[in-house]
């Protein structure tokens, strides 16, 4: 709690105000509380007078934010008092639904609504569970609300995610490697930082109020060197001290001969790291997998120490070759490492360039630089504790996720950090909540074959790449079981609604979609058509709103929902990667809602009573919160939020701090371990540069698809990192298109609720890369455009008409477009019309999704041309 | 031999055909792994195929309550963990 960090010793840039103090006066009150506005949830306080909010600011108790804030935070009063807020339960009268269709919505009484919702509910639930959807986003309590339906009433949907293709590779990836979700770089340390298809560090990601100002202070204070690789000169690439522009969908190809460069050139790895905590010395036999002992059938190594065959938990192993072909079993066997060299090999500078576009000479030396600047072998001591100290960090997010070989992209980047040892170490890039000492203990552990596995308990939503699962006939509108090493699937799910379900096998008709105001539809998916149609075809769409957004233009009922300053929960035990404390903060009621409102909490015990499941999902509760007598919630009783947040405190931390503490205090603040900071070489358990599992889910798969007479190509499960390249690019290559649109994120917009609101509209109105197309002036200049003109972008699935702004910041065969502007709903007055849907001009079928992670491909091919008179 | 008193829910227990409860006897030191491959052939193959893999693993996303507290089923853990009797719960708490 924040009052054991007294007399602690501090960093000079970590700001902790102890003892939760607040501003206080008869007449106004600082309330803390979590902005909502994004996904980060940094902490604020609140300032109200008279019952209304007048000021938000940074907690400075907040690990999380350390007293900053972002201008989506700041605008947060705007969202809560937004003129066009729903705040009565509405019911479409128009049966027609489509785009730009006035839904014709009328106000109903609760009770109505709440008849509707629960009849049809329970007659799914009698009938067939499968037949409800769930699409949750951003409001955690009404997730949890809602979410209890999968264990309770059956349902194999839910879709937690902003979009179907929310982290695909990049979970997974973290899984797989150190056995946590997300990633930071460890700015306190790191003296060279690759951003890849991101701006980690300068704007959005995870953490981002404090990562700005880290980042910041290593590249004024250290000299941290920070290079963007990235189609669009983006905000970060303006603070860099090197842009790369690169051709979209070419990432791997970087990474690959990165790596070629570090293993087979300079020669610079983290040797002693690859032997001991990784599969790189797994000796591999020509069919691609592990060479075993017959008897145990554990993966061998050779020990260069005294020349034997061993297993890898052999506790005489003391020297494993990396390199080399060795004969075991009859058979030629090498090292997985010696593979990777092979296929990094493949990728000379010189290839590359042609690839990426990016200068052979540049690539070179940005790997010599990066390789030279991790230090490897040298040691960092800190508080006492001796650990590898690798000060680089290559960080790669959502582009090169975005492609039809996503999975490739991200794995060809981030293997260079593994070959350099440089995973959750002091300088490195940080895998978060790898591990937990307290409140709950928590660590990863080694599965089959010695390879790292993950606790299930944390990280349930995401399905674990390893060692996945067999591939099956699929049984879900998702096709999980077509997908065994993806961590979820939903992003398919309007795709195989828009033809016959019978194609695929599937029994069931999607009746029911419950959604809270996650903007599926504009930003969810791709190709709106299809999008369009797979809500058209569901019998009773029922939103939760605080705005009627363009997903809620499908709705049949739209129940009103708390802005998050009217929301109380009780957020999850969290860290910010390498700090030494770890917290929880919680989210609170911090003005009274409209009195007409009712919480959605309340609104569902009373449909979850009607459907006959209240006392299950009760049940449930005590099992997924961890409830202990004597705060369980019983059959038969009705509790309120407050009730139930505060057993759950009280469950977890005693009976000191229930939810009026945390009320009180807004959050607790705690002293982390060592082996908690940086995890890295503490677990128990080895990562892959080789993913020998992948040889064995594509057999099982390639037999699965015979089956379905489906000609899909599952050339992605290669145990080793590959370029290949997507639509776009070969259309581009063959001048088939003007250029390839890409989207870029803006710092001061998230999500489908960001330029709706006055403040954010006002940015995007002044800084022309919001609302207008980045065109390269060579691509201007050959089109005929000039800054400014109105222009004509084509895919192969819609034409919109944006307005060019001629621009040396992107790469001259693409065009940039922000994401989350161009919308069309009514409710949202001060936006619509404004800027170009990305998604829209997205294609959307097989050959525009990664057949790994099912991750849609991001490439918009686009025809540019200037709209005449 | 400690009686387990296993209860199904959610999709588990349409995928045993409906059967929400069962009981199941394991012998002393009896781990997670071995009580789910006792359950599976109870109660069907649909159900078997959405908790065990071919090669008898339990899948991602089974979630195991022992008497109220969660199980970790990461890795070689349901392999070790043991069953000293009371209620098991078997669910899926995400769709993934």
């Amino acid at each position: 709690m924040i009052s054991l960090l007294k007399g602690r010793d501090t960093k000079p840039h970590i700001v902790y105000r102890p003892g939760g103090e607040r501003h206080k006066s008869t007449t106004s009150d600082w309330v803390p509380t979590t902005c909502r506005m994004c996904l980060v949830g940094c902490h604020v306080l609140v300032k109200v007078e008279n019952g209304r909010v007048v000021n938000v600011v940074g907690n400075p108790d907040s690990p999380k934010n350390r007293g900053r804030m972002c201008a989506k935070g700041k605008s947060g009063i705007m969202n809560h008092y937004n003129p066009n807020r729903v705040t009565k339960p509405l019911k479409r009268s128009n049966p027609e639904k489509g785009i730009g269709v006035d839904p014709r919505w009328q106000e109903i009484p609760w009770e109505e609504a709440i008849d509707i919702i629960a009849k049809k509910m329970k007659k799914i639930y009698v009938e067939d569970p499968r037949k409800l959807y769930l699409q949750t986003w951003g409001a955690r309590g009404l997730i949890q609300w809602l979410g209890v339906l999968v264990p309770v009433f059956g349902t194999p949907y839910h879709q937690e995610s902003l979009s179907g293709t929310c982290g695909k590779s990049i979970h997974s990836i973290q899984f797989l490697t150190a056995g946590g979700f997300w990633d930071e770089v460890d700015f306190e340390y790191c003296k060279y930082l690759i951003d890849v298809g991101t701006q980690q560090g300068v704007a959005t990601r995870e953490g981002f109020n404090h990562t700005i100002a880290d980042c910041a202070t290593a590249r004024m204070e250290r000299g941290m060197k920070l290079v963007v690789v990235d189609p669009v000169g983006n905000n970060a690439a303006a603070k860099a001290d090197e842009w790369l522009p690169i051709r979209p969908g070419t990432d791997a190809a970087f990474g690959l001969g990165m790596l070629n460069v570090l293993l087979n050139e300079v020669k610079i790895y983290d040797a002693d790291f690859l032997k001991h905590h990784t599969n790189a010395g797994y000796l591999v036999g020509p069919n691609w997998k592990y060479v075993r002992d017959p008897a145990t059938r554990k993966p061998l190594l050779y020990d260069q120490s005294d020349g034997e065959i061993k297993t890898y938990d052999d506790p005489t192993l003391k020297d494993p070759g990396l390199e080399g072909e060795y004969s075991v079993q009859g058979q030629k066997a090498k090292p997985a490492f010696d593979l990777l060299k092979a296929r990094a090999a493949e990728y000379p500078v010189e290839r590359v360039e042609g690839i990426t576009s990016i200068p052979a000479k540049t690539l070179r030396r940005i790997a010599r630089e990066f390789g030279e600047a991790a230090q490897i072998g040298s040691i960092i001591r800190i508080d006492g504790v001796e650990l590898p100290y690798r000060p680089v960090a290559l960080n790669w997010c959502r582009g090169p996720q975005g492609h039809k070989h996503g999975w490739h992209h991200c794995w060809a980047l981030h293997l260079v950090n593994l070959v350099l040892g440089a995973i959750n170490v002091p300088g490195g890039y940080q895998c978060t909540r790898t591990a937990s000492n307290w409140p709950i203990k928590s660590w990863p552990e080694a599965g089959e074959d010695g390879m790292l596995g993950y606790s299930s308990v944390k990280y349930r939503h995401h399905a674990q790449p390893f060692p996945g699962r067999p591939a099956a006939r699929p049984t879900r509108h998702d096709l999980f079981e077509l997908f065994p090493v993806a961590a979820h699937t939903r992003s398919v799910v309007p795709l195989v609604n828009s033809g016959d379900l019978k194609k695929w096998g599937i029994d069931h008709k999607i009746e029911m979609i419950i959604h809270t105001p996650g903007n599926q539809l504009a930003g969810g998916f791709a190709d709106l058509e299809s999008v369009v149609n797979f809500y058209k075809g569901v019998d009773l769409v029922v939103g939760f709103a605080i705005e009627l957004n363009e997903t809620h233009e499908m709705d049949d009922i739209v129940l009103p929902m708390p802005t998050y300053l009217e929301e109380n929960l009780l957020n999850v035990p969290d860290s910010v990667a390498g700090e030494w404390v770890g917290f929880r903060q919680i989210q609170q009621q911090v003005v009274a809602m409209p009195e007409e409102m009712r919480r959605p909490s309340e609104v569902l015990t009373e449909i979850y009573d009607r459907v006959g499941i209240l006392d299950e999902v009760y049940h449930v509760f005590n099992l997924t919160l961890g409830l202990k007598p004597p705060y369980l919630l019983e059959p038969g009783k009705r509790y309120v939020e407050e009730e139930i947040l505060d057993r759950e405190a009280k469950s977890l931390h005693g009976q000191d701090f229930g939810w009026e503490w945390f009320k009180e205090h807004g959050i607790m603040v705690w002293r982390r371990d060592m082996d908690e900071r940086y995890p890295g070489r503490f677990i128990k358990a080895r990562v892959p540069v080789y993913l020998e599992h992948f040889v064995q889910r594509r057999e099982e798969l390639d037999g699965v698809l015979r089956e379905m007479r489906l000609d899909w190509d599952t050339s992605d499960y290669d145990p080793l990192p590959e370029w290949m390249p997507c639509k776009a690019f070969e259309q581009i290559q063959r001048g088939e298109i003007d250029a390839i649109g890409v989207h870029y994120k803006l710092p001061y917009t998230y999500g489908a609720q960001g330029n709706a609101n006055p403040w954010i509209n006002e940015l995007c109105d002044k800084l022309p890369h919001s609302y207008g197309v980045l065109i390269n002036t060579k691509l201007a200049q050959k089109k005929g455009i000039k800054d400014g003109d109105a222009i004509w972008l084509e895919s192969p699935v819609k034409k919109v008409k944006g307005v060019a702004r001629v621009t040396q910041m992107v790469h001259p065969e693409v065009v940039g477009i922000a994401g989350h502007a161009g919308h069309w709903a009514a409710g949202k007055p001060l936006s619509k019309g404004k800027g170009v849907n990305f998604n829209g001009l997205l294609p959307y079928d097989v050959d525009h999704i990664d057949l790994l992670s099912t991750a849609n491909d991001f490439c918009a091919p686009v025809k540019v041309r200037k709209v005449e008179g | 031999m400690p009686a387990v008193r296993v209860v199904l829910r959610g999709e588990f227990k349409r995928l045993a055909g409906g059967k929400g409860e069962l009981t199941i006897d394991l012998p002393e030191g009896g781990t997670a792994q071995m009580l789910l491959e006792r359950v599976a052939p109870l109660c069907g193959s649909a159900f078997a195929a959405k908790v065990l893999t071919h090669d008898g693993r339990i899948m991602h996303g089974v979630s195991i309550f022992l008497n109220g507290r969660e199980l970790d089923t990461g890795g070689t853990l349901p392999s070790r963990t043991v069953i000293p009797g009371g209620q098991v719960e078997i669910m899926r708490l995400s769709a993934s």
